[in-house]
């Protein structure tokens, strides 16, 4: 019993940076989770700014177009959380089959597909751990971009 | 018959599959539609070329492009008979979905993943494959109180296992393990 209280005063002391660059969509979601995490007693702050010397867990919640081009603007923020010796974790909104990758035109479709095929890799290398909200875009992440499937979980969306 | 009033929310996109109900809204007058979100990525400018032209020619089609307040949404939402998710495809991240669910308004969405996951688990909305799918699970939603029972039943059902806390309590999980 007291291991558990223990562990549990342990988790109130994790520190949480949820990081997004979106002003709306996804955004919601980082809020929605700091909020449950706030009323857990949590030290968690949503931002479009990190300072990673303060948190222990970088949580990044992220849609290709904020990190263009299609996601290796991350890369370099992933980077630097690595040097600073920080956990963190991805949570990808939308990923679509590579069959079903669409852009202003088929040419564009394509560069987007060669590019994505480089930086979902380099996200899953670079992270702790990779989220996405169902089943069928870990599938995609597997199959369609090669991410080792211990890196992906899937935790769904919450609801109100 | 009274009008049946339709609603899509969220960020103007083609992902939307706007195209598939106003394909109803031509040949079937008595189904209004309100398109309703932001203009966000340039990208879709097409898009909204499309829809803002479809809303000059059809009656029962009105685009709303803005960014709606928490209240707006809510107010939009309780007046809609039906809220429409016709995607293209899996759009979680958009939260729509998971927005709506508070308001118990009955959910008509297109057969992806996503939806078809909560369809077969909590009977929270209704998947279609068609257009003529769609219109047909529009007249039947509107016509039938118990089958809008059913699909309030199924949101209850959904809510209590999707809450806030929960999800947090599967990211704590996560995080302890990395």
């Amino acid at each position: 019993m007291k291991m558990k209280q223990n562990s549990k005063s342990e988790d109130k002391k994790l520190k949480i940076l949820m990081y997004t660059l979106d002003t709306v969509g996804i955004k919601s979601i980082a809020d929605d989770i700091a909020n449950a995490f706030k009323k857990m007693g949590f030290d968690v702050v949503v931002s479009d700014k990190i300072d990673y010397d303060h948190y222990d867990i970088i949580h990044v919640h992220m849609d290709y177009s904020q990190f263009h081009p299609w996601g290796l603007g991350l890369i370099p923020v992933l980077i630097k959380s690595k040097l600073h010796k920080k956990k963190t974790v991805v949570t990808i909104g939308t990923i679509l089959r590579k069959k079903d990758t669409y852009a202003r035109n088929k040419f564009l479709a394509n560069i987007k597909n060669i590019v994505l095929s480089i930086s979902n890799p380099l996200i899953a290398f670079f992270s702790d751990k990779v989220t996405v909200m169902v089943g069928d875009m870990r599938e995609t992440l597997i199959e369609d971009f090669h991410i080792n499937d211990k890196k992906i979980a899937v935790i769904p969306h919450g609801v109100y | 018959m009274a009008s049946i009033k339709c609603i899509i929310f969220g960020c103007i996109a083609k992902e939307k599959g706007y195209f598939r109900i106003i394909k109803i809204l031509e040949r079937n007058p008595n189904i209004s539609l309100l398109i309703a979100g932001p203009f966000l990525h340039p990208l879709e400018q097409e898009t909204l070329d499309y829809i803002k032209r479809k809303e000059k020619e059809l009656k029962n089609l009105k685009v709303e492009v803005r960014r709606l307040r928490d209240d707006e949404f809510g107010k939009y939402a309780k007046k809609a008979d039906i809220i429409l998710l016709p995607y293209l495809s899996a759009v979680p991240a958009s939260g729509i979905f998971s927005r709506n669910l508070k308001f118990l308004k009955p959910m008509i969405t297109w057969n992806t993943y996503f939806f078809k996951e909560n369809e077969k688990k909590y009977g929270a909305c209704i998947t279609v494959n068609s257009i003529d799918e769609l219109e047909k699970k529009i007249l039947e939603v509107h016509k039938s109180k118990k089958l809008r029972a059913k699909l309030r039943a199924g949101v209850k059902k959904l809510q209590k296992d999707l809450s806030w806390k929960n999800i947090a309590l599967k990211y704590l999980e996560m995080y302890k393990t990395l």
